[in-house]
């Protein structure tokens, strides 16, 4: 059966054929001549065409003939009562609870698990079903060697282990995955959502919320809300650090105007309460001024005070820097250059947490290098054997490196650290170079604007090796900055210099957007970042490198030992502080919930009933060949339609025939 | 001899114009229908060719001054005409419609056809009787005129003439009749055959300049039985011959209202005729034709 079937029902436009054969037979007025019309009266009724069926019965026939044929070719399914007709099929049933965070309000999870159990008190013999977690992830619970069972304890098991988490469920995502779900069997599926249905779950498109199947099975999904009061429910939705106050945020949702209040801890330890008043589903700020944190990563918790809707979303986290912006080595010749002017002005007034240490090359102890999370170069031609071992080792070692090239870099026949091969300079004084390609892939370049305003009067021809990354190019193809890897550490060679005497770059607006993104991304932070949401995958390893371990909330070591060293990633489950130690760094990093969780307000009568309505029609996905049987609940038509067809043209044959001779007689 | 002629005369009355249409030579149906009315009919002081002093009248605008006589005149001092038996009836003028409409006919006869012998026992009634005949065949305009004359090629001239004629285009009395009146300015009988289908009142501005001329006029109009009695079952798209415009009239409306139309019509004709001076006489296609021609002779013999 085709799509395109029911298009054959235009068939019955031909039904307009006989009547007008049949009406053919006209019968106008007589016509007549007559000598004057002047003393007719033209009152009297005006030219008509009066015409009349004739063979009825013939015309019947014809008729039934044409509209029977098109409904055949159309292929009708008679939808039959459940249990009339055929034999109804065994059915796998899919029960899929919510269990994202807003199920976590009150009643909310255990009407969830009476409505999954009642549809497994409603499931039929020869009937299998699985139980399905729905919240961040979708996860199947183990009922049976292929997530599906026809054991109705073990079902019940299952369901009653089920609870509220952290994450947000998106429907899209959970309809989306019925049908791999499902497996590989034939059954026909009836996917049950049991959920909340909270409005901020709705995905933007609404086919989405669609079941398909890769596998033209018919798939039914129902729909269970769960009858449960919508309480007032406020939030923290942000920890931020102003100066040396912190800033939290309060965000209530179905929530009448009040007073909340906030308990602030840093690493542990109370720093104090405030209250504000808050409006009907309106935001406060709450001020924490003079907050001491410590150098580097401080733990800051803010709690909210008394009871709401929802209090998974009462607690936030976040990691905050304490004691200012970290020294970065810039070795140079001259503390007092250009360069360093340069890179100093861009790391301050971006909102990068370092600031540049210009130091000189001479007077710089490589035993120290351990201490930093990266450091510039300004000069590759400036650094000796020495420190180039010693900066190579560190790079190897998991250490990020700038190296760029000055005056003293012109000539060198191979670049310090990284050993790339350096061909010569090029000169374009009179006719400076422009950008001609940029990397914007890259996460060091992926915000930075501006490239094409830089003109290039020198820079070192650099053959880049094979393994290298040539981030940026100029016009004539010349690698201008690359990415190596050196062990596990990052190293980025910009073959030009960082003061303005061989291009224009530090006077380019993108050069503090460059610097400031150039410092995240060697300080490794964009590998982890310091927030996230409950239920994000925490990307872990770059390729072979040591992974290091993952520490969760509750102190637990997340990875096995063999996954310190091939762990790609870690799923964010809980929320709170997730520890994350490499072999060169300690990230800290604060996982919360997702704020649209927060809003408790389920979907709109209307908006379900669409939802409904969409999903029984997208039911009439056509089943596959030969699993007619298996849709159990439709009865095809087409061939007892022929059968009435074969009837009908007999039937119209005889008929036509007995008119036949009946006029011939007449005429006889 | 009485007997024979009355037999006769029954054999002529018996023949009905289906019949006489059926004798190609309008001559012989002109001569048949004529000696069949005359049959029969005592000689009549109103007939006969003669010199024989008839009456003196006085002398009107329009006589010929050759007539006037001149010894009363000089003898009274006043004009008067001297008339002769003869003089009274040589001039007939014959005006045939030979419009579109008058090609009806509900049966084997159209009434153009009984026009046509109508015309012919006219011109060959006046020259048997050696009076001056003349034609003017018209639909819209003059399309045959022959001046009256009593020579004796006249007559083959005339039935060749309206033999000729097939009735075509629409009925316009008025510049027929002007031509008529620039042409024949001395008086006589004007027969005009017409259906008549026009505005009373336009006909009778058309007669009454005739009238006026001194012309004597009879009006015969021709109609089918069918136009007197209409009889249909069904509903009828009747066309106009002439127009061609179409209405779609009742079996009811035609067989009642639509003939108090036609009497009405042909009263309001007839009261027009009246007022212009001239004759009226509605000639039935379905009936012989010697009865017109009696009519004829009797409104002859009223205008001596």
């Amino acid at each position: 059966m085709s799509l395109l079937a029911p298009l054959f029902l235009l068939g019955l436009l031909t039904l307009g054929l006989p009547l007008w054969l049949h009406r053919l037979q006209t019968q106008n007025p007589k016509r007549q001549m007559i000598s004057s019309a002047m003393l007719l009266d033209r009152s009297e009724r005006r030219l008509h065409v009066q015409k009349r069926l004739r063979f009825l019965l013939l015309l019947a026939l014809r008729l039934a003939l044409l509209a029977v044929a098109a409904f055949a070719f159309a292929q009708p399914l008679w939808r039959l009562a459940a249990g009339a007709g055929l034999q109804r099929s065994a059915r796998q049933h899919l029960i899929i609870v919510d269990t994202s965070l807003s199920m976590g309000a009150a009643g909310r999870m255990e009407a969830a698990r009476a409505e999954a159990l009642r549809v497994i008190d409603e499931m039929q013999s020869g009937d299998r079903a699985q139980i399905v977690a729905a919240g961040s992830t979708i996860e199947r619970q183990a009922t049976g060697a292929d997530g599906a069972s026809g054991d109705q304890s073990a079902l019940r098991r299952a369901v009653s282990q089920l609870r509220a988490g952290n994450g947000r469920l998106e429907y899209a995502l959970a309809v989306g995955a019925i049908d791999s779900l499902a497996g590989a069997g034939d059954l026909p599926v009836v996917a049950h959502l049991i959920s909340d249905f909270q409005s901020s779950g709705l995905s933007a498109r609404f086919a989405d919320l669609l079941p398909r199947s890769e596998r033209a099975r018919r798939i039914e999904l129902q729909l269970h809300p769960i009858a449960a009061p919508v309480a007032a429910n406020w939030a923290v939705t942000g920890i931020r650090q102003s100066g040396n106050a912190v800033d939290v945020t309060v965000r209530g949702h179905g929530a009448p105007a009040g007073t909340v209040s906030v308990k602030l801890e840093v690493n542990g330890s109370a720093r104090g309460e405030q209250r504000a008043p808050i409006t009907a589903d309106g935001e406060a700020t709450l001020r924490f001024a003079d907050v001491a944190l410590n150098v580097g990563d401080n733990r800051v918790v803010a709690r909210l005070g008394g009871t709401d809707g929802l209090a998974g979303d009462d607690t936030g986290y976040a990691v905050l820097q304490g004691g200012g912006p970290q020294a970065v080595p810039l070795l140079t010749t001259d503390p007092g250059s250009g360069a360093a002017t340069f890179i100093s002005a861009a790391l301050n007034v971006s909102a990068a947490r370092f600031r540049a240490a210009p130091t000189r090359l001479t007077g710089f102890d490589a035993r120290t290098l351990e201490r930093y999370r990266w450091l510039l170069v300004d000069d590759a031609g400036a650094v000796d054997a020495t420190l180039a071992a010693a900066l190579r080792s560190y790079v190897q070692s998991g250490g990020a490196l700038l190296l760029a090239t000055g005056t003293r870099a012109a000539g060198l026949q191979t670049l310090p650290v990284s050993g790339e091969a350096v061909r010569g300079v090029t000169v374009r004084t009179a006719d400076p170079l422009s950008i001609g390609r940029v990397d914007g892939s890259h996460p060091l370049l992926v915000n930075t604007r501006g490239w094409q305003n830089v003109a290039i009067a020198r820079m070192l021809k650099v053959t880049p090796g094979s393994e290298d990354r040539v981030l940026m190019a100029t016009e004539d193809g010349e690698a201008l900055l690359i990415e190596q890897r050196l062990g596990s550490g990052r190293l980025l060679l910009l073959n030009t210099s960082l003061d303005n005497t061989w291009n224009d770059l530090p006077v380019a607006p993108v050069f503090v957007s460059f610097m400031a993104e150039a410092a995240r991304w060697l300080a490794g932070e964009e590998a982890y970042g310091s927030r996230q949401l409950a239920g994000a995958v925490l990307p872990l390893a770059q390729a072979g490198a040591t992974v290091g371990q993952v520490i969760d909330p509750e102190g637990h070591e997340m990875l096995s030992l063999a996954g310190t060293r091939n762990a790609q990633s870690v799923r964010l489950a809980s929320t709170g502080f997730y520890q994350v130690v490499t072999p060169v760094r300690e990230a800290l990093v604060a996982v919360n919930v997702d704020p649209r969780e927060s809003d408790l307000t389920p979907l709109d009568a209307a908006t379900l009933q669409s939802w409904r309505t969409a999903t029984e029609a997208a039911e009439t996905v056509a089943p596959a060949p030969g699993s007619v049987q298996a849709a159990g609940n439709a009865l095809p038509l087409a061939r007892w339609l022929l059968a009435l067809l074969a009837l009908v043209v007999i039937a119209e044959s005889l008929a036509g025939n007995w008119l036949l001779r009946r006029s011939t007689k007449v005429l006889s | 001899m009485a007997s024979s002629a009355a037999r006769h005369d029954v054999y002529n009355r018996l023949i009905k114009p289906e019949v006489l249409a059926g004798l190609a030579n309008l001559d012989l149906i002109a001569r048949t229908v004529v000696e069949g009315a005359l049959i029969g009919l005592h000689r009549s002081p109103f007939f006969g060719f003669s010199q024989e002093f008839a009456e003196y009248r006085a002398y009107v605008e329009g006589d010929d001054p050759r007539f006037i006589d001149w010894n009363v005149y000089a003898r009274t001092d006043r004009t008067y005409i001297k008339r002769f038996l003869g003089d009274t009836n040589s001039h007939l003028m014959v005006l045939l419609d030979a419009s579109g409409s008058m090609a009806f006919g509900s049966g084997a006869v159209t009434k153009f056809r009984y026009a046509q012998m109508l015309a012919a026992s006219l011109a060959y009634l006046a020259t048997r009787q050696h009076d001056a005949i003349g034609t003017l065949i018209f639909d819209e305009a003059v399309r045959d005129y022959r001046a009256p004359s009593s020579r004796s090629g006249q007559l083959p001239a005339i039935l060749h003439s309206l033999d000729a004629v097939v009735p075509a285009r629409r009925t316009d009395l008025g510049k027929p009749f002007e031509r008529f009146r620039e042409h024949v300015s001395r008086r006589g009988l004007v027969a005009v055959i017409s259906d008549f289908y026009c505005d009373p009142d336009a006909m009778l501005a058309s007669v009454q300049p005739l009238a006026y001329q001194g012309q004597d006029v009879v009006l015969m109009q021709v109609l089918d039985p069918f136009e007197l009695q209409p009889r249909i079952n069904d509903a009828t798209l009747f066309e106009d011959m002439e127009t061609g415009e179409a209405i779609e009239v009742s079996p009811d409306f035609m067989q009642r209202e639509y003939p108090e139309r036609v009497r009405a019509h042909v009263a309001a004709l007839r009261v027009a005729a009246a007022r212009a001076g001239a004759d009226h006489i509605v000639l039935d296609t379905s009936k012989p034709l010697d009865e017109p021609l009696r009519q004829y002779l009797l409104f002859r013999g009223r205008r001596r």
